[in-house]
């Protein structure tokens, strides 16, 4: 059958990168009083401040304390903010666009969407009063690894990564004056995502283990027969690897079960033409997100112990499901235009999380179970229970969870060190808002830490003990002006008490050490 | 910057594919609801059986400025003798504190009333009817919250057109090229349950919005577009989503939008995809076209956003420029 996509593939020839770059020519700024003048080339302009290059060196001028005199004064009167977006589908496609329009909208201003083709387009913000344009938001949808080089190039000034920055990438980005994109306010959180494995939507699979996937994965198994289905070759369905999320799967299901990908999957531009490739098709096995799994199965994982764990909106909040992506923005350390910063700070409002649920994303927002909601859990506890951890020590663990909801808000760290996940720094600095706005005023917290089974259980008690401690340290410091009078911040650790996953594999161990937040 | 193209053949076979398809479907419903019309937007709705149930219609008559009675201006009384109307109309709504004595030019004046009704129709559709016996083949301009399209009256005046309902609360305005305005209200409760984006735009842009439920594919009886619409009865009994289009195309600069309605109590789990495509014509190629994305926001109400669209080159004249990302596919949890 002839694929209607194909069609798809005309693009118009439409100059959408104008770029902001002003051409380096002579400027004088004179201050308002006459005392002070600095000549030299002019290398930009943000709205506020100029860039120029003197004899000094390059400097910063407040745009309010001079005047411009010479061939290559920008307009102040009609200047106008571009701002440039590179990476992921993911997030372009959908996600950011639609926070753009919401953050205009939302400050009185009108959107336009200027397109030439599905990668390349633009947002415009006009002030209806003045009848202005005041910034052009231009969107160049690839890859989070393209989004990266752009950035590096001077093509971009914020990244749409569906990963973590990687070394190369750092260092590359240094070298190119970008800053370092390893240090955490150069990223932040803007929606919650998942890996989830899916099948045709009419199969009968409801959910597979981690192994198995990584035995399909590498090629051990490539035939249906071996799940006890009817007999037929897997095929397998990706996204383009290099969207990160393939690579994401990798690093945390199948190197770590020793594992590579080497057979043959087929990619996919987009997490949608995967998923409506997979859903009518009973041969198809595919790594999708969360955010998109369309018309397809969507796969829980079993873990060889037993437990299910499903990515929900619940388990994305929670960080419980093991393959969450959230949706990272990284941003250079250069001075971005007024327009771009206010934006950046408009996302952490209830309103962005509205326009971000409405996306049909996972908002950051937490969510409170109460006891009785977390049957689940504690019929884990039980079932973990016996040589290491006694009865009294779960009825410990109960008295003290006792009255209180436990908040979606968790924290986890990346393996093998005290640092905290990107999902994790983003909850520190939610809660931290949170706790100095006042919203948990009257309110104890409990900071109760959570480690794996690998190990004697006193040794667990104490790593547990450490990570809530590193918690309640990191949110104060994050929190200065908190009124402590007013709101308790404690913390607790039952070790390898409550295990959410199985410890027998990295994932399911990672997954496990954590501190939560009980509100009581 | 690159410009690809598809071979022209491939795009030929497509589009009579999807053509034949159409021409077949279009007879189907047509033997199923009698004979067709030339219109097809209208034409399955014209076939079947309106509905005439009355829930709140109100009416809000204004006097035409029609020459020759300009001396006398009489406040209207709303008798239903004298409103003698095909249209339904509730009278109690008008302005009855001076009732003028019947006399033979207000009966004259009275039957120039130009009276809207809106009802409720099958999934949260509306008929709307318009009376304007004074002004036929008249252009009007109706408006529906955010939604905006042209319309125009028979040779007797009248239009009726059926449309699906934006909110549940829904009110009408019918504005007439003399400046004059009627507005029609009704309540629509199944609005409340059904998803409806939109699409609208002025002019000869070669625009379509299409729906694809639930991993349906092009030509497939889920895949639904202005060309092969439905309407709401039938797209119920198949239980799908149903894309109206609204506005006369035939008119110069006329506001045309395509709305497509998915009454959410019918959902299986699931998404539909929703593009937003134009062929590549003489007529558009090469140009940049503007339109308006209507969207639902959490709750109620739709958020509007302004699109410019590049068309490709006269190159590509034939070829179809589609676009998956202007409007948000519909993500159904299941019922």
């Amino acid at each position: 059958m002839i694929s209607r996509s194909k069609r798809a593939a005309v693009f118009a020839a439409l100059l959408l990168f104008t770029g902001s770059s002003v051409a380096a020519q002579d400027i004088v700024l004179e201050s308002r009083d006459g005392a002070l003048a600095l000549e030299g080339m002019l290398l930009g302009y943000d709205g506020e401040f100029y860039r120029i290059s003197t004899e000094y060196g390059v400097l910063t001028v407040d745009g309010q304390g001079v005047t411009c005199d010479g061939p290559g004064c920008p307009d102040l009167t009609t200047y106008v903010a571009d701002i440039r977006i590179s990476g992921a589908r993911a997030m372009g496609e959908v996600l950011l666009p639609s926070l753009i329009e919401g953050y205009g909208l939302q400050e009185g201003l009108r959107p336009r969407r200027v397109i030439a083709d599905n990668d390349t387009f633009r947002i415009d913000l006009t002030d209806p009063g003045a009848g202005r344009v005041l910034a052009r938001f231009h969107f160049a949808l690839s890859t989070t690894s393209d989004g990266f080089a752009d950035l590096a190039s001077d093509s971009a000034d914020l990244v749409m990564a569906v990963r973590e920055v990687r070394p190369e990438e750092v260092a590359r980005a240094r070298d190119a004056g970008v800053g370092d994109l390893s240090a955490p306010r150069r990223t932040r959180t803007v929606a919650l995502d998942a890996l989830v494995p899916v099948v045709a939507a009419a199969s009968p699979l409801t959910s597979l283990a981690p192994d198995v996937l990584a035995a399909i994965w590498s090629g051990e198994i490539d035939d249906w027969a071996a799940l006890e289905l009817e007999a037929g070759p897997i095929e397998l369905h990706e996204i383009d690897s290099d969207t990160g999320f393939a690579e994401g799967f990798a690093d945390r299901l199948l190197e770590q079960a020793g594992q590579t990908g080497t057979v043959s999957v087929r990619h996919h531009g987009t997490a949608a033409t995967l998923v409506d490739t997979v859903a009518p098709d009973p041969w198809a096995l595919g790594l999708t997100r969360f955010s998109e799994i369309g018309n397809a199965r969507p796969l829980a994982l079993t873990a060889p112990c037993g437990r299910i764990l499903r990515a929900t909106t619940a388990s994305l909040k929670s960080e419980d499901y093991p393959l969450a992506t959230p949706l990272l923005l990284y941003t250079p350390e250069r001075r971005l235009p007024l327009p771009a910063r206010e934006f950046l700070s408009w996302l952490t409002t209830p309103a962005a999380e509205r326009v971000v649920r409405r996306a049909g994303f996972v908002d950051q927002v937490p969510d409170s179970t109460t006891l009785s909601g977390q049957g689940d859990r504690l019929a884990n506890a039980v079932l973990a229970a016996g040589e290491e951890v006694s009865l009294a020590d779960l009825q410990e663990m109960v008295r003290q969870m006792t009255g209180t909801r436990r908040l979606s808000t968790t924290f986890r760290f990346r393996n093998g060190t005290a640092q905290l996940d990107p999902q994790s720094e983003s909850n520190v600095d939610r809660l931290a808002r949170d706790l100095e706005a006042g919203v948990h005023d009257g309110r104890e917290l409990v900071l109760a830490g959570f480690s794996d089974g690998e190990g004697p259980a006193p040794a667990n008690l104490r790593l547990a003990a450490d990570r809530a401690e590193a918690v309640a340290r990191a949110l104060r410091e994050a929190a200065p002006v908190t009124d402590w009078s007013r709101v308790t911040l404690m913390t607790a650790a039952f070790g390898e008490a409550m295990p959410l996953a199985c410890d027998d594999t990295e994932w399911g161990r990672r997954t496990n050490r954590r501190v939560e937040v009980w509100m009581r | 910057m690159q410009v690809k193209r598809l071979t022209m053949a491939g795009s030929v076979f497509l589009v009579a594919l999807s053509t034949g398809y159409v021409m077949q479907h279009q007879d189907a419903l047509a033997s199923r609801f009698g004979s067709g019309e030339k219109r097809t937007a209208m034409a399955s709705v014209s076939g079947l059986p309106l509905p005439m149930r009355k829930t709140q219609t109100e009416t809000a008559p204004v006097s035409p400025p029609s020459p020759g009675n300009s001396a006398h201006v009489v406040d209207l009384p709303t008798e239903p003798a004298v409103v003698s109307l095909a249209a339904p109309a509730r009278h109690g709504q008008a302005n009855r504190t001076q009732e003028a004595p019947f006399a033979g030019a207000t009966i004259a004046q009275a039957t120039c009333l130009a009276v809207a009704s809106a009802e409720p129709g099958p999934d949260a559709s509306i008929l709307l009817t318009l009376s304007a016996p004074c002004q036929p083949h008249a252009r009007v301009e109706i408006t529906h919250g955010p939604l905006a399209f042209t319309e125009q009256t028979d040779e007797d005046g009248d239009l009726s057109i059926h449309m699906p309902a934006l909110s549940e609360r829904a009110t009408f305005s019918v504005q007439f090229e003399n400046g004059t305005v009627v507005e029609a209200d009704t309540t629509v409760p199944a609005a409340r349950s059904t998803q409806t984006v939109a699409l609208q735009w002025r002019g000869d842009t070669g625009l379509e919005l299409h729906a694809f439920e639930f991993g349906a594919t092009y030509s497939q009886s889920g895949h639904v577009h202005a060309r092969a619409t439905l309407s709401p009865t039938v797209a119920g009994l198949r239980k799908g989503g149903y894309m109206t289009r609204l506005g006369r195309e035939d008119l110069p600069g006329a506001a045309i939008a395509d709305v497509y309605s998915y009454p959410l109590d019918l959902a299986q789990g699931g998404a539909v995809r929703i593009s937003v495509e134009a062929e590549v014509t003489a007529a558009n190629c090469g140009q940049e076209v503007s339109a308006e994305t209507l969207q639902p926001l959490l709750g109620s109400g739709h958020e509007v956003v302004e699109v410019v669209l590049a068309i490709p080159t006269c190159d590509a004249i034939g070829d179809f420029l589609v676009l998956n990302n202007v409007l948000r596919d519909m993500k159904m949890a299941a019922n």
